[in-house]
């Protein structure tokens, strides 16, 4: 094969990679222009208050997802059969959670990422907050 | 426009203010997960290794040319880093740096202390992008062998020394490193103890220990190049590296001819398969396959074996991390199995040795692309750690003010770093797995179709990194 055409080869995958890039990538614009204002239209409902239940030094049910928009007020509560003082990573908060008074998160979710909500005596994850753009 | 200005001033600093974290509360390495790569980016990424892949096949050359390297010393730059004092300086300071270490994790508080985040961050992350920019730096800081040579210099001197009681079996090849690597990975992601300050110190001692008593069994250098699991692993990830030092000197070489000089030994392929396999869990451990399918069930028989839940998520975790690690050495081996069908009078076991360098670009790609963002933003924390390294509150260098900025880099950017340093390290690994057939097979057809099934493994693994590393994987 010549240099010629290996050249040739190279530059239509490289005319391919961009083009299906580009089909791939999704229109901020357009998807931003579609979700807004339905968001503007309805008055900001409060999200539901999201509830995690520990037992036994587990949590109920496998790893708990709390999902949030940034900018949105996150909210959550964590309830446990013995006293464990509950930690939110990254956003700092730690909230003590009594077996009769569950740990009452709120927050405003400032900045995205994905930060992990554990028991902190025992390091043990229960639940993540994914903080979406 | 002043009242304006001061506005904007004032928010500013109000903002800054803001910024300035609290103090810590974790002792967790990394307060914060970056988002998964989106659906699209992973469809398009694995195309893309697709199409690299073919359009390697047909464009790679046709005739070996990295098996010998050649090695041009640098000249006077060269000379002076490989000289002996900087080679004393660079190992007093690996010397300092865990007695420090070890000093901060035994003495020091359990929270924001340097010790966890220099190990996993600083040295077990950060050392991986410099070996292969600039070579095997970890050899010349390297405390240990720094600490043996400098006993068996004295010793020397004090007309003491003399050979090793033991010729180093060749039975044993790898497999120490790879034993040392799997209990580090271990330590760092399944048994909590190793994230402690004082667990980590300890666990340093132990190793430091075994190191120096091997050493004084098989020789400071034979035990470095096969035994001590961390010169072993930054010494492979070097071997990207264009500098190699020779004697006294440091050269270049041509790029990615270090690898073809891999000596494979017996455990260089479990060796290989821990070093991509334990990255492999850490990124399944974070996906939902993982917290929702597989983890609570085995927490539940351990627990049913009498564990408490503590325990019982460390072994669920142990057990997660061995059984990646043995898909990654069972995908190698069926690509293996099925290269040898092409034809060549070679067993099974000598072919695996002989494509086993070439995953090497892989394991680059898999830490890097990982933990691009842990070391961008915890490696932040390191000036402050280093001011107060017990986390006592003292601040010998002015610096245990910095904060951590963990927004400064776009979602989006790492998305891009991580799907270039995969298909980075998926082409080193074709060209260097191509390269090899040419060079082992007589004829170049049956070169070809073994080429064939190395690359459905390259793909393989490439993929994965992909997923692991995507919304598919982690919801």
């Amino acid at each position: 094969m010549s240099g010629r055409q290996r050249g040739l080869i190279v530059l239509v995958a490289a005319l391919v990679a961009v083009g299906a890039y580009l089909l791939l990538r999704p229109d901020d614009k357009s998807s931003n222009k579609a979700t807004k204002p339905n968001s503007a239209a309805t008055t900001p409902q409060p999200a539901p208050v999201q509830k995690i239940q520990v037992k036994g030094g587990r949590v109920v049910g496998g790893l708990a997802t709390i999902k949030a928009k940034q900018g949105d007020t996150v909210r959550f509560q964590v309830s446990t059969d013995k006293p464990h003082e509950i930690h939110l990573h990254g956003y700092n908060v730690a909230k003590n959670a009594t077996t009769t008074k569950p740990a009452s998160f709120q927050l405003k979710a400032t900045e995205t990422g994905i930060f992990e909500i554990e028991i902190e005596d025992t390091s043990t994850q229960i639940a993540e907050l994914r903080v979406e753009p | 426009m002043t009242r304006r200005r001061a506005a904007v001033t004032a928010a500013a600093a109000a903002v800054l203010l803001a910024a300035v974290p609290e103090p810590a509360l974790a002792h967790g390495i990394q307060s914060k997960r970056d988002l998964p790569i989106p659906e699209w980016l992973f469809s398009w990424g694995a195309a893309l290794v697709l199409l690299v892949s073919f359009v390697a096949l047909a464009v790679l050359w046709p005739k070996p040319r990295l098996e010998h390297s050649e090695w041009r010393p640098l000249p006077a730059v060269g000379r002076a880093l490989g000289s002996r004092p900087v080679e004393i300086a660079c190992g007093l300071i690996g010397v300092l740096l865990l007695v420090l270490v070890v000093y901060s994790g035994l003495a020091g508080a359990k929270n924001d202390n340097l010790a966890p985040t220099f190990v996993y961050v600083v040295f077990w992350v950060g050392l991986v992008p410099v070996s292969v920019l600039f070579g095997n730096v970890f050899g010349a800081f390297n405390p240990w062998r720094a600490v043996a040579r400098g006993v068996s210099w004295a010793f020397g001197r004090l007309g003491r020394g003399g050979e090793e009681p033991f010729p180093y079996p060749d039975r044993l090849g790898h497999w120490p490193a790879a034993a040392g690597l799997l209990g580090f990975t271990a330590m760092e992601l399944a048994i909590t103890f190793g994230r402690e300050p004082r667990g980590l110190a300890i666990a340093i001692l132990v190793y430091s220990a075994l190191t120096w008593f091997a050493m004084s069994l098989f020789g400071i250098d034979r035990w470095l190049e096969r035994g001590e699991a961390f010169s072993v692993y930054f010494g492979l990830f070097s071997r990207l590296s264009v500098f190699e030092r020779r004697g006294h000197t440091v050269g270049r070489r041509r790029l990615l001819s270090g690898l073809t000089s891999v000596v494979p030994l017996a455990g260089t392929v479990p060796l290989l398969a821990v070093m991509i396999g334990s990255t492999s869990f850490d990124g399944l451990s974070v996906g939902q396959l993982w917290t929702r399918d597989l983890q609570p069930h085995l927490i539940d028989f351990f627990q049913s074996l009498g564990f408490v839940v503590t325990t019982a998520t460390q072994l669920a975790a142990l057990v997660g991390l061995l059984m990646m690690i043995c898909v990654i050495l069972g995908f190698y081996t069926v690509g293996i199995v099925g290269a040898r069908t092409a034809g060549g009078d070679f067993t099974r076991e000598e072919l695996a040795r002989k494509f086993i360098h070439s995953l090497v670009p892989i394991a680059v790609a898999y830490v890097l692309a990982h933990y691009v963002s842990l070391l961008l933003y915890q490696g932040q924390a390191v000036p402050a750690l280093l001011s107060d390294p017990l986390g006592h509150g003292s601040d010998l260098f002015g610096w245990a003010g910095w904060g951590v900025n963990t927004t400064w880099i776009a979602n989006s950017t790492l998305w891009y770093l991580q799907v270039a340093f995969v298909i980075l390290g998926h082409m080193a690994a074709l060209a260097l797995a191509h390269d090899r057939a040419l060079a082992l097979y007589d004829r170049p057809s049956v070169a070809v179709r073994s080429q064939y099934w190395m690359l459905g493994v390259m793909v393989g693994f490439t993929c994965l990194a992909l997923y692991l590393l995507s919304a598919a994987a982690q919801g």
